[in-house]
């Protein structure tokens, strides 16, 4: 009897095409949007994870907004932390906004970073023209400084900077090298964002000086933010407690006045992302599957109206009530399913568009393309139930005369 | 062994159908509203019965009993050797599905579904296989004269051809009672009389037929004529057919 329903529900659909596709359509889009923006999730936070492993593995950043006590982390603790195991190197990042003069021109809003020559190991500006910072400039404390070629270009009007030399905040220092910008990838925006949370604004270019030299101009014994850079990638949480463990001590237990953030850290907000995402997902699908929902209950009673001298046909030659409620259960049933048959087909397409639209692979997962057809399929059979009820409960001699 | 011996095997002795003193009422507002007042009726096997009437006087209401399309409100009903009156909704239809063969005025068939699938609609609720199924529908196709016209949907058929096809269906459960409800009524004179001629056939061949129809000259087909008027049934005696 299951094939007969089977067909019977395939020929009505078939008779009503316009009908059952939009009957469907709630369901189609409720599916398409679990399949669809799982696989886009997925691949978007695979491809997220990959860059933090590739950028992330080898860095812990501190910040540390200081209480009243205390407004930075000091040399001291500089030190002690460079001293930790597997910690390759330090770089303060001390940046501060000035105004950089050449001549009668002024560019206004510069971040003036203050590095070590590590910095640019671990960095992803590419040295255009001259050199980058290194180990002697820091020791020393030499005005030197590399500029972004955006400072170049607006300063120096196209012409090589290296050699040449500019004045920051009344102080001269010379141009050794143009670097290009930083790819803007996951680290440096958070970088930049923390940056601004804690004190430091935008700006129109960089030029990047020892950080020595950096702390001689600002004359701040303190720094606001740390780039830790690991030798050895797997041992970042033994850093990062130990981390936690000298400031914790440096800012007397205050533990609001610090931040380290690893790669771990990391991950873990991503993760705790992802959740957040699921479940607003979930809830969204939810919602347009109730809806699709409704309109396939809508859809069956109408349905049933229709065909009511056919129940009671049916129920003259001898269709239990029973019998009459599992073929219109069915045939919800069938509708939804088609519905999430062609949700998970335009689901599936739609992910691998976006994914060649923005770049990365989409991983159209069984496991959400299953709970798609088992959310599909509950609909049904959840909405198709009243209905069927009522037409397994019509009585045959007054459906036999409706015509 | 197929569905038909199997069938024979479990025929009850004694007359096909007995009623006694069957009574329905509707209520109609706070007052009960008589219909059928008290009707006896006794059905041999092999018999072809009409129950003939004016408009309005209770046929459909008794054939709905007989069809157990429905229950009386008092009175005895004993169809092939079980009381049907007091069963549930559940019985009624295996009692239907097992023992009554419908025939139509409006013919009732699924627009939907070609001949052979309208004929298989029974059968498959009296649970018969697929294979058997069809071979049943083709047999009864081809006894209505329809051999040609197996995969023909009821908008491409005649009326008279559509009414073929609803008397094979009825027909393919092997019921012990072929019931029909104005067979004619929406046919014109010339078809009717060769429905008339299949059923004399039906008949011929030990099928037991109760027809219920307003035409006098149709009801003249059949063996046995009784009369509904008022509520209460008249028996006419058998006559030649
Ligand atoms: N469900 C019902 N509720 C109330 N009254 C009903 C119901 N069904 C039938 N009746 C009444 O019972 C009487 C007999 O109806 P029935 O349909 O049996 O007549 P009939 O002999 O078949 O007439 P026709 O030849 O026009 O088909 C009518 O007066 C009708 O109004
Ligand atoms: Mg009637």
């Amino acid at each position: 009897m299951l094939k007969e329903n089977i067909r019977m529900s395939w020929r009505n659909i078939r008779a009503n095409k316009l009908r059952s596709f939009l009957t469907m359509l709630g369901i189609i889009i409720g599916v398409m949007a679990i399949v669809a923006l799982v696989s886009i999730m997925r691949g978007a936070t695979a491809a997220l994870e990959g860059e933090i492993m590739d950028l992330g593995a080898g860095r812990v950043l501190i910040y540390a907004s200081g209480n009243h006590a205390k407004a930075g982390i000091d040399e001291e603790e500089l030190l002690e932390l460079s001293a930790i195991e597997g910690v390759a190197g330090v770089s303060p990042s001390n940046s501060y906004t000035a105004v950089l003069a050449r001549g009668e021109d002024l560019l206004e809003n510069v971040t003036v970073k203050g590095v070590s020559a590590i910095y640019f190991d671990h960095s992803t500006e590419e040295l255009l023209r001259g050199r980058l910072i290194c180990q002697s400039d820091v020791e020393n404390a030499l005005r030197v400084c590399v500029v972004s070629d955006e400072v170049e270009q607006t300063l120096f009007f196209g012409e090589d900077a290296v050699g040449k030399t500019l004045t920051v905040g009344g102080r001269e220092y010379t141009v050794v090298g143009v670097v290009g910008d930083p790819d803007t990838d996951l680290m440096s925006m958070m970088q930049e964002n923390m940056g601004r949370m804690y004190g430091t604004a935008e700006s129109g270019g960089t030029i990047y000086a020892p950080y020595t030299a950096v702390q001689e101009a600002t004359a701040l014994p303190y720094y606001s933010s740390l780039d830790l850079f690991l030798s050895d990638t797997s041992h970042s949480d033994a850093v990062v407690a130990e981390c936690e463990r000298i400031l914790n001590q440096a800012f007397n237990y205050d533990s609001d006045a610090y931040l380290v953030f690893g790669m771990d850290s990391l991950l873990d907000l991503m993760s705790d992302l992802r959740g957040m995402m699921n479940g607003l997902l979930i809830g969204i699908a939810s919602i347009s599957l109730l809806v699709g929902g409704i309109g396939i209950m809508n859809m069956m009673l109408v349905t049933v109206t229709e065909r009511t001298s056919e129940i009671g046909l049916r129920k003259a030659l001898g269709a239990e009530p029973r019998a009459i409620q599992t073929q219109f259960i069915i045939e919800a049933l069938f509708l939804s399913l088609l519905g999430g048959l062609l949700g998970v087909f335009f689901g599936a397409a739609i992910s691998l568009l976006a994914a060649a639209a923005i770049g990365f692979t989409a991983v159209v997962e069984w496991s959400s393309v299953l709970l798609g057809f088992l959310f599909a399929a509950a609909i049904g059979v959840i909405f198709g139930w009243a209905p069927a009820r009522k037409a397994s409960r019509l009585n045959p001699i007054e459906a036999l005369r409706s015509n | 062994m197929n569905s038909s011996t199997a069938r024979a095997a479990a025929q009850a002795p004694g007359p096909l159908l007995v009623m006694q003193g069957i009574e329905k009422s509707y209520a109609m507002g706070s007052e009960l509203q008589p219909v059928l007042r008290g009707i006896d009726l006794t059905l041999e096997r092999g018999e072809f019965l009409s129950i003939l009437g004016p408009s309005g006087s209770g046929k459909s209401t008794l054939m709905n009993i007989i069809g157990c399309l429905d229950v009386p409100t008092a009175g005895s009903y004993y169809l092939n050797g079980v009381d049907v009156s007091g069963m549930n909704e559940i019985q009624l239809s295996r009692i239907r599905s097992k023992e009554i063969g419908f025939v139509f005025q409006s013919f009732q068939l699924l627009k939907r579904l070609d001949a052979m699938e309208n004929v298989e609609l029974g059968l498959i609720y009296a649970h018969v296989k697929p294979k058997e199924r069809k071979q049943t529908a083709e047999e009864m196709l081809v006894r209505v004269g329809l051999q040609d016209k197996l995969h023909h949907y009821p908008n491409q058929l005649s009326g008279g051809q559509q009414q073929r096809v609803a008397i094979a269906r009825a027909m393919a459960t092997n019921p012990s009672l072929l019931l029909a409800d104005e067979p004619t009524g929406a046919l014109d004179q010339k078809t009717g009389a060769q429905v008339m001629e299949l059923f004399h056939e039906i008949n011929a061949g030990g099928r037991t037929i109760v027809m219920i129809t307003h035409d006098p000259g149709i009801a003249a087909h059949a063996g046995r004529i009784a009369t509904i008027l008022d509520g209460l049934l008249t028996h006419g005696g058998a006559q030649d057919a």
